[in-house]
């Protein structure tokens, strides 16, 4: 019988933690965040999405990561059993309500955390094997567990600010259109949040906090849209194979946002072939939750409740819009101009 | 005696005159419309024939078409095991309320987000369990 508390304990004890010396400290919306790893790779990895956020805060961390591959452990970790856990990483018949996991078991890396002690663990079994999609958004699901217990969300969204102080919620699925809006939005002067995984606050004031300063866009959209940013590529050799990669802070450092208060939501979709405009429109809070909750809870399968409730709160909370994304990109930063300044 | 309930696995969120359901487990979700999002309102409920009358009292002449819908929504909420009946449940009863006007109901189910369930078996694994590498 697999004990997921006794799993998370056993990993935890296999990592040297003296060997810990890579340690970074991030401010997250006033919230205090540690990581600590052996490897240097690793960090190269993982740190450079988030580094816009680093702090020297002297304050006690609300959450701590530990990362390492098979080298900074002291024996070789046993995976889970692979039979719990479904396409999603997520297992359905373990007790999660401390300690939670994430697997999926084509991958050899795992995600642990204790609500209780307030720890993260990742371990992949080398630095070769890192995904490139989890170097965009590091520590994605284990930021997603830490916020079940604050008054914090983690979002499948983007979010632009026309002023850097009002914050604009961009969500949806992949090729919804937020991540081209958004970076279309910070070309035309506009502040950054994120285009792909950002941090409401779910209590008033309601805010929107940056988390990820990774820009991604498909390679095709790249090609045709933002050729000019090829120099600011990460991946300029892989990116066909992946996304177009690019750290805002690194070349945008005065429009890279960490927080704004939300004042509404922008749900975007194509508009059909051929129609330039952009336009907006307001919708229902009802058609809102349809848009942004799926997209949102089908990646992050952990804590669905909890995790509905609040988005729920926030849609409620302030105005929403559909935002029919035209094909001429000066018309799009128009409709945004339009909408924020109502 | 019956005690029909919103399902453990299902969150439902109600706005003016539409009720989105999340299943929690499947990733199924289903949006109410119309008068139908009353059906959500009056759970729990012991007696959906009266509760879906009271919905309708005031609808005059569409009031025979609003019951149907709503009989019919009823049925595919109980189908689709969003609405559950626990009949050995003490909890308090919620309250129908009568609809002011008629609007259509319907019920929308949106599987395009829906979990994936399968994996593609894992074939050989390392004496530790991680799938083997070539």
């Amino acid at each position: 019988m697999f004990n997921l508390g006794d799993y998370f304990e056993e990993t935890l004890a296999l990592l040297d933690r003296d060997s810990l010396c890579y340690r970074d400290r991030l401010d997250l919306g006033g919230h205090i965040v540690d990581l600590a790893t052996h490897s240097p790779i690793l960090r190269a990895q993982f740190l450079p999405a988030l580094a816009h956020l680093a702090s020297e805060s002297g304050s006690d961390a609300d959450l701590t990561i530990l990362y390492a591959d098979s080298s900074g452990t002291t024996s070789p970790l046993k995976a889970p059993p692979m039979d719990l856990f479904n396409g999603q990483g997520y297992a359905a018949t373990l007790d999660q309500n401390d300690v939670q996991i994430f697997y999926q078991p084509w991958l050899r890396q795992v995600f642990l955390y204790s609500r209780l002690r307030r720890i993260g663990l990742y371990w992949v079994i080398n630095p070769d094997e890192v995904p490139w999609w989890e170097m965009t958004f590091s520590f994605r699901i284990i930021f997603h567990w830490w916020s079940r217990d604050q008054d914090l969300q983690l979002m499948h969204a983007g979010a632009i600010s026309e002023d850097g102080k009002r914050g604009w919620l961009i969500p949806g699925p992949s090729g919804s259109g937020k991540s081209t809006s958004c970076l279309q939005l910070l070309l035309s002067g506009r502040y950054y949040l994120g285009d792909d995984y950002v941090v409401l606050r779910t209590k008033p004031p309601f805010k929107v906090h940056s988390l990820y300063q990774s820009a991604k866009i498909n390679h095709d959209n790249f090609d045709e849209r933002f050729t000019d940013l090829h120099s600011q590529l990460r991946n300029p050799q892989n990116y066909r194979d992946q996304k177009a990669i690019l750290h805002i802070g690194e070349h945008y450092p005065d429009r890279l946002l960490e927080s704004a208060d939300l004042v509404g939501i922008l749900v975007p979709r194509i508009a059909s072939p051929g129609v330039a405009q952009s336009t907006t429109f307001a919708v229902s809070a009802a058609k809102a939750l349809m848009s942004i909750a799926p997209t949102t809870l089908h990646h992050l399968p952990h804590h669905r409740a909890e995790a509905f409730s609040k988005i729920s709160t926030v849609i409620n909370a302030v105005p929403c819009y559909q935002w029919l994304l035209g094909s001429d990109k000066n018309l799009l930063t128009e409709s945004f101009e339009r909408v924020a300044s109502d | 005696m019956h005690h029909f309930t919103l399902n453990q696995q299902v969150a439902a969120e109600t706005f003016e005159d539409e009720c989105i359901i999340a299943n929690l487990d499947s990733g199924l979700y289903y949006s109410v419309q119309g008068i139908a999002a009353g059906l959500i309102q009056a759970l729990p409920c012991d007696d959906p024939d009266a509760a879906i009358a009271t919905i309708c009292a005031s609808l005059g002449e569409h009031r025979a078409t609003a019951m149907a819908e709503l009989s019919s929504i009823w049925q595919e909420l109980i189908n689709e095991q969003l609405v559950v009946d626990r009949a050995s449940s003490n909890a308090a009863l919620g309250i129908a309320t009568a609809a002011k006007e008629y609007k259509r109901s319907e019920l929308n189910r949106y599987a395009d987000m829906q979990d994936l369930l399968l994996l593609d078996p894992i074939h050989d694994v390392d004496e530790d369990g991680w799938e083997l590498r070539e």
